[in-house]
């Protein structure tokens, strides 16, 4: 595990600088900001924090992937969503004062910074823009959950499964040579069905379809979308 | 050097002064409070229940009612050298690290003193 000096701490010359919350501050106050932070290397499987705890500040998203899970009383998970390079996590529950309604885990080795609550509502009444920057994730956050409270009422399992497929390339994809797209993500067939509110043999028997009608790839657990169009189709989305 | 060198047991006064600036919180679930070789997020004064210690994923110990764990660490941004795991239904007050820097770096405030003797006191030994 690299010490903190090996970890990237300074919020000046970070990767997702201008993709987080705190890109249109000043240089002082971001060298203010990497005092008071807390960085560290979550490894894959590492949790973040817990549902049914209390939130204690903000987790920005330096490097990695995360996984949002909430767990139901039957002990099953569902995905909420998965945080990439620039996300916020913990943000609802700061504000609200409740206590975690899920879970996050890495599911690859992650940079994550971890600010205070006392320093970030400090900084919030400091410089209005992170409120602004902030209120624009969760106004984000509202749009996507709003987004797949209606896909799983109104779409069935195809056009799901085909929407899944493509806001996973939207945002892990990598166009190759040859034309097909790599999800750059390895979920497991568990964590894919939960993400469209589906039993694991119902995703495993619509991927078959899938890959029998040349819509996509599989190579170990790697998925590579071959015909976009016609997910697109499916999917009946409105790029 | 010995793994729980930084962690502190206080005395019930000092720990009844830091409830009363930190109240206490009542974790429902299990919960790791900080990996091995990580940085603690905040610092955690134990008030109920305990807290598992584990190094390469061995226990090594319970601590009890009246534990600091990871305010050396915090302040002096090094890597915990062991695993912490709250049980659940613990309470425990949550120290964080913008709050203890301004205690720190300010000598009028009421409990300057109390922190930095806690600190040195791990420092010397």
């Amino acid at each position: 595990m690299p010490s903190k000096k090996e970890v990237q701490t300074n919020c000046l010359t970070c990767d997702s600088k201008e993709k987080g919350i705190f890109c249109h501050l000043q240089e002082s106050d971001l060298e203010e900001i990497s005092a008071n932070k807390v960085t560290n290397i979550y490894k894959k499987g590492q949790t973040l924090f817990f549902q049914g705890n209390p939130p204690y500040g903000l987790y920005c998203m330096a490097k990695g992937k995360v996984k949002v899970s909430k767990i139901g009383n039957d002990g099953k998970e569902s995905i909420v969503r998965i945080a990439v390079t620039g996300d916020v996590l913990g943000h609802r529950s700061l504000f609200t004062d409740e206590y975690y309604t899920a879970t996050a885990t890495a599911i690859e080795d992650s940079t994550i910074c971890f600010i205070d609550k006392k320093y970030i509502i400090k900084s919030m009444k400091k410089n209005p823009v992170i409120s602004f920057n902030i209120i624009e994730k969760l106004s984000r956050d509202l749009g996507a959950a709003e987004k797949k409270v209606a896909s799983l009422f109104q779409k069935n399992v195809r056009e799901r499964l085909a929407e899944l497929l493509l806001l996973l390339k939207e945002s892990y994809g990598i166009e190759e040579s040859s034309g097909r797209w790599k999800l750059d993500i390895k979920l497991t067939r568990e964590e894919m069905a939960s993400m469209i509110g589906v039993a694991n043999e119902t995703l495993i028997r619509f991927m078959t379809e899938f890959k029998d009608e040349k819509l996509v790839e599989q190579e170990g657990k790697i998925i590579y979308i071959i015909d976009e169009q016609r997910l697109l189709e499916f999917a009946d989305l409105y790029y | 050097m010995h793994v729980l060198k930084y962690v502190t047991t206080l005395e019930s006064e000092i720990s009844g002064k830091i409830q009363e600036r930190f109240p206490p919180l009542t974790h429902r679930n299990a919960f790791h409070l900080f990996y091995e070789g990580q940085i603690p997020n905040v610092s955690y004064l134990l008030v109920d229940g305990f807290i598992k210690v584990y190094k390469k994923k061995k226990l090594i110990k319970e601590l009890h009612k009246g534990s600091l764990v990871g305010l050396f660490e915090l302040v002096k941004d090094k890597s915990a050298r062991y695993m912490a795991q709250l049980s659940p239904k613990s309470k425990v007050c949550v120290l964080e690290r913008s709050e203890i820097l301004n205690i720190l770096k300010n000598p009028e405030d009421p409990q300057h003193e109390m922190f930095k003797c806690i600190l040195e006191d791990k420092l010397d030994s």
